[in-house]
């Protein structure tokens, strides 16, 4: 068994080779006349501005995650329904009944995320405090 | 092996358990009184241990002392999957001393009744506290005797180790300056000890599993099995050596000790009062009945331990500032007279070595019980704090001077009667050359060395100058003197009339030699008669 | 295309799970109507969702049913095991919510994540699918990573959780690997396939490599999750650092789940017992040593109590190593005696949210004066934590080494009574602190709440009751190993 896999080591060993030859051969032979312009990360040729390492707001990462579920969902519902048609139908109701519990645990997770304010771009505590604020002046 | 009485077990069926479980319910019916109510505390609890002892009663009187084997036995399935059984049963052995305990809990609980109300700190429990104290008290009352009744190993390690709780909150809650230390101290050393003896038991149980295809912790069946040559020498040593291990921390038995002074000399008084010999009487019922041939071979080393504990403890002894100490010290000495009297494997040196075992509870119970009530007046038993105390009280000092001449051993006194049946058991298994000689001689001059000791302790307490502060104290009052009276009765009672007492041990005794001592054994122990 | 096989099922096998899932939904859901700390109807709910798994649980006894295409189960190990999981995350629902309401806490999602905690490791428990296993692991350990950052304010409480999130994903990783492998050799996920693959394997081939490489993974993913030596480096400060009410839950149910499925994979790789017996030997042994001595040391009774667990997950892998009808009725009988000592003792220390959650010996000095009966319990929970009869723990060490002797281990064996004697030294040391100070003034009393009095009574009758009357579940333990034994199983599926 460990044979069929050779092909793939071989692969890999020529991946390596290639790429250290590219790499190593330009960082030997090419000549290098650093200016300070030529250092700066590029950046579509404007002067670069503070620290690359900047904080996002959470609501950045909530969202990326939220994206995750229902991207999830798409992935698995849209090869569920094109199947659907193909099978016996005995079998139609297992499938269906599977999907439909997959997807009312996606309703309910919708719910609460919606309930929660986690779609809400504002921070919903911030968001009242301000109103609240301007209400008082 | 076996002999149950039956007609005992049909006319009272379940007696013990009554004994064993009446002092429990005392605690259930404390806990309903309400908190501070000290003189109904201590009421109930007075009822429950006199009611335990008029069941004890009821086994004294029932007992049939013309038969061997165990009475009142009680057997329920605990466990039946591995044959643990809640198995009780009483001989002539176990019957004083469940008798012992019944009292002195009786007389613990009426010192307590009889306390002053004193700071805290000072060893008593405050009148707010007595309902938590009396509780831990019978609970111990009910563990020690399942100690003397148990007849299955898991049974009587339950109960051995029950020992340890209440005994462990009422140092750590009750006890003196380092109660925290000492209780720990006492729980891990006796903890040790016996889980050694529950891998042994475990061990034991497991072997016979294996040669017979079935689990039992019962005593006479595993004790039948290693008569029968079910386990080799070599690992019965090692049994042994486990359980021994247990005991003699318990017992105490030299260099297994030093828990024993720092626990009880922190301990309240009622605790050190009825804290009995729980380790000699494992020996004599586990130790050495299971394994004849191990204790035989280890009886030159038991022989030897015990004589050395007699003289090292009776020095250290002589050395202390206490009271309470010299007399805790005294108590290590003369556990070493019993298992002088056990190891020497002899119908005499049992008999001695269990009527040392009653004395300590009575002798050593009166001890410390008038040690009390003294520390109640004084707040001290620091030996030099103390002097002329026999001009101040006249009624104290005689009780104590009874109490002590019973422990250095006069005759007429029961203390007299104990020692010289162990030494005599012992000399008789030199005789026989089972023992050195030297050991037994050794051994013999702790009675002397007690006198040292404790006279010395006497003269300078009750006579000499008294100290200013202690010129106007207060002797005993009736009722204090009245707890006492009944040890000092028995002191004397067991001093004249032993035979009152070893009469219903004799079939135990004879039984337990058949079984402890093999042939050559006691083949030379009738000669030497 | 292929012909659809559709599982035939036996719902009633996963029914106790479906229950808990679905009253976590509901208590996730209940929980966006309500007003803002508000939690008395999702403890409610909670608690009757668990209750009525319990008792689904029940009605499962006797049975031993594998369905699902044979990816769920359920046999008496299994429902003797979840019945222990839901009376503890019911005991932990009941006192949470003083808890929270005291550190100002009042999260709505712990008690969600909390049931799906539950149904989680009642999922590791009830199949020998490995990827269902890995399944309910994964469940059961992100809403743990979740409960234990709950207290977000508190530095000591993030670092905790991103310490077991780090390292708890890690041994995932690993624990993930080992089936991968054990797939690679044998083409199935299920860990019933081991054994009979161990034997048709030959010594040096592929298949034995990938064999032992997998179980060798997945004893190191499991020993995380189980807190054993030389894995339990997170133990210590993840305890300590969660809120008490989560530790309670996580140190009470994820060993039960862990032990759960160890005992299970240990004996499917029963052929393989040469191999991994050596290493458990070592681990047990290790654990036992590092968890009492280091525990002895501490200062703080949550980090000890964490210690603590190490040296209870040695005592327990002894009965593994041991691998006797015996030994293994004492693993069952120990966990469930287990899971009621670390909830009754964690729930005391809770009670301390009120003085700022402060758990070190020296702040709990006095305890018993302020709250007799939450030290009164204290005192018996440790006694039955250092194995002193008339309680539980007694018997369930009574087992291990019973277990352990028959199993010709002797040295485990010692050591076991060795460690406990230390053990023993700091359990008593905390009781000692608790009831230091008992007799002086009483102090101002603090009340214990309500639904902490019925956890602690609930704890305490089981724990003296089990040590009076250890039959029934000794001899429902002894059934279920032995059923699991003789591999009495009746499968329930399409074909």
């Amino acid at each position: 068994m460990p044979a069929e896999y050779v092909p793939i080591l071989i692969l890999f060993g020529l991946a390596a080779v290639i790429t250290a030859v590219m790499v190593g051969g330009s960082w030997l032979l090419g000549p290098r006349r650093p200016t300070p312009a030529k250092t700066a990360p590029y950046e579509c040729g404007i002067t670069p501005v503070g620290s690359a390492r900047e904080r996002f707001p959470v609501h950045f990462y909530l969202t990326a995650m939220l994206f995750i579920i229902f991207d999830v969902e798409i992935a698995f519902l849209y090869p569920f329904f094109v199947m659907v048609r193909d099978l016996p139908t005995e079998a139609r109701g297992f499938v269906i009944g599977v999907a439909t519990a997959f997807a009312t645990l996606l309703i309910i997770t919708f719910l609460y995320e919606l309930k929660k304010g986690a779609l809400e771009w504002e921070d919903p505590v911030e968001h009242r405090r301000l109103k609240a604020e301007l209400k008082n002046q | 092996m076996g002999g149950y009485n039956l007609a005992a077990m049909e006319w009272a069926v379940k007696v013990l358990s009554w004994t064993l479980w009446t002092p429990l319910i005392g605690v259930f019916l404390l806990l309903l009184i309400p908190r501070g109510q000290r003189v109904l505390a201590c009421a109930v609890a007075i009822a429950a241990t006199l009611t335990t002892l008029g069941l004890t009663g009821v086994l004294v009187v029932n007992f049939d002392p013309s038969t061997t084997g165990y009475q009142f036995v009680e057997r329920v399935p605990w466990l039946p999957d591995y044959g643990i059984a809640y198995l009780l049963g009483i001989d002539g052995i176990s019957l004083w001393l469940v008798v012992l305990t019944a009292v002195l809990s009786v007389l613990a609980v009426v010192y307590v009744t009889l306390a002053p109300a004193l700071p805290i700190g000072s060893n008593t429990p405050s009148p707010e506290h007595t309902r938590a104290f009396l509780c831990h008290l019978l609970l111990l009352e009910t563990a020690l005797m399942g100690v003397f009744m148990a007849l299955d190993l898991v049974l009587f390690y339950v109960f051995f180790e029950l020992t340890l709780v209440p005994t462990y909150f009422l140092i750590a809650l009750w006890g003196g300056e380092r109660r925290g230390y000492a209780a720990l101290k006492f729980f891990l050393y006796t903890f040790f000890g016996s889980l050694f003896m529950l891998l042994a038991a475990l061990w034991l149980a497991f072997i016979h599993y294996r040669a017979t295809n079935e689990m039992t912790f019962e005593l006479m069946r595993l004790q039948q099995f290693v008569a029968e040559g079910g386990v080799p020498l070599d690992v019965q040593k090692w049994l042994f050596l486990g359980f021994a291990l247990a005991f003699a921390v318990k017992l105490p038995l030299v260099p297994f000790h030093t828990w024993w002074p720092v626990a009880m000399g922190e301990a309240p008084i009622p605790v050190v009062v009825i804290f009995l010999k729980t380790g000699a009487y494992a020996f004599l019922r586990f130790g050495m009945p299971l394994f004849p041939e191990a204790a035989q071979v280890f009886a030159p080393l038991g022989m030897a331990l015990a004589a050395v504990a007699v003289v090292y403890a009776a020095i250290t002894a002589t050395m202390q500032f206490d009271m309470k100490r010299v007399a805790l010290y005294a108590v290590v000495s003369h556990a070493g007279f019993i298992m002088m009297g056990l190891f020497a494997l002899n119908q005499t040196g049992l008999v001695g070595s269990v009527v040392q075992q009653l004395n300590h509870g009575v002798t050593m119970g009166a001890m410390f019980l008038l040690l009390g009530m003294l520390h109640w007046r004084t707040r001290t038993l620091e030996i030099n704090q103390l002097g002329g105390l026999k001009a101040q009280m006249p009624l104290f000092s005689a009780l104590f001077l009874m109490v002590m001449l019973a422990l250095v051993a006069l005759p007429g006194t029961n203390g007299f009667i104990g020692e010289f049946l162990c030494l005599l058991g012992a000399y008789q298994a030199a005789h026989s050359g089972q023992v050195a000689t030297l050991w037994v001689v050794l051994g013999a001059t702790g009675t002397i060395l007690s006198v040292v000791y404790m006279l010395w302790m006497f003269q300078r307490v009750f006579y000499g100058p008294t100290p200013e502060r202690l010129r106007s104290l207060p002797d005993l009052t009736p009722a204090e003197a009245a707890l006492v009276l009944p040890l000092v009765a028995l002191i004397f009672w067991i001093g004249l009339r032993p035979a009152h007492f070893t009469h219903s041990l004799e079939q135990s005794a004879t039984q337990w030699v058949q079984q402890v001592a093999s042939e050559p054994w006691r083949v030379a122990h009738d000669n030497s008669e | 295309m292929e012909a659809l096989n559709i599982p035939q099922v036996e719902w009633s096998a996963l029914l106790p799970v479906l229950t808990v899932v679905g009253a976590a939904l509901l208590v996730l859901i209940l929980e966006l109507f309500l007003p803002r700390g508000q939690h008395t109807p999702l403890m409610l709910v909670g608690l009757l969702g668990l209750g009525l798994a319990g008792y689904f649980q029940l009605a499962l006894w006797g049975a031993s049913l594998v369905t699902w295409a044979e990816t769920a189960l359920s046999d008496n190990i299994a429902v003797l095991l979840n019945l222990a999981i839901l009376v503890s995350s019911g005991l932990v629902l009941l006192f949470a919510d003083d808890y929270l309401r005291a550190r100002n806490m009042r999260y709505g999602e712990f008690y969600p994540l909390l049931l799906f905690a539950t149904a989680g490791a009642m999922l590791m428990i009830s199949s020998t699918n490995l990827m269902v296993v890995f399944l309910g692991l994964e469940v059961l350990s992100l809403s743990l990573y979740v409960l234990t950052g709950l207290a977000r304010a508190e530095v000591r409480s993030e670092e905790a959780a991103l310490k077991y999130f780090l390292l708890g994903a890690f041994a995932s990783a690993f624990f993930l690997y080992g089936i991968a492998l054990l797939y690679g050799a044998q083409g199935s996920v299920d860990m019933r396939v081991i054994s009979a693959s161990w034997v048709a394997s030959m010594p040096g081939k592929m298949t034995n490599a990938l064999l032992v490489a997998s179980l060798a993974l997945m004893l190191v993913g499991l020993g995380f999750k189980a807190a054993l030596a030389p894995f339990h480096m997170w133990t210590p400060d993840v305890y300590q650092g969660a809120p008490t009410v989560a530790t309670a839950y996580m140190a009470a149910v994820s060993k039960v789940a862990a032990f759960g499925v160890l005992l299970r994979l240990l004996s499917a790789a029963m052929p393989m017992l040469d191999l991994w017996s050596p290493i458990m030997w070592a681990i047990a042994l290790l654990s036992m040593l590092v968890g009492n001595l280091v525990a002895l040391i501490q200062r703080d009774a949550k980090r000890m109590l964490a210690y603590s667990s190490v040296g209870h997950a040695g005592y327990l892998a002894v009965g593994l190593v041991s691998m006797n009808m015996t030994s293994l009725t004492g693993v069952l009988f120990y966990l469930v005696a287990y899971a009621l000592m670390t909830v009754g003792a964690f729930g005391v220390l809770s009670l301390m949210a009120r003085a700022g959650d402060a758990t070190t010996v020296d702040a709990l000095r006095g305890l018993a004066r302020r709250q007799p009966f939450a030290a009164f319990a204290m005192a018996i929970l440790m006694l039955s934590l250092a194995g002193i009869p008339p309680t539980a723990g007694f018997w369930g060490k009574w087992y291990l080494f019973l277990g352990a002797l028959e199993g010709g281990q002797t040295l485990l064996a010692i050591v076991l009574a060795l460690t406990s004697v230390v053990g023993a030294a700091y359990y008593l040391r905390l009781t000692f602190s608790l009831y230091a100070d008992a007799l002086e003034a009483p102090a101002a009393r603090w009340s214990v709440p309500a639904p902490m009095v019925v956890c602690l009574l609930i704890c305490l009758i089981g724990l003296i009751g089990l040590g009076i009357a250890p039959r029934p579940l000794a001899e429902s333990s002894r059934q279920a190993v032995e059923r699991m034994a003789n591999g009495e199983w009746q499968v329930v599926s399409g074909e």
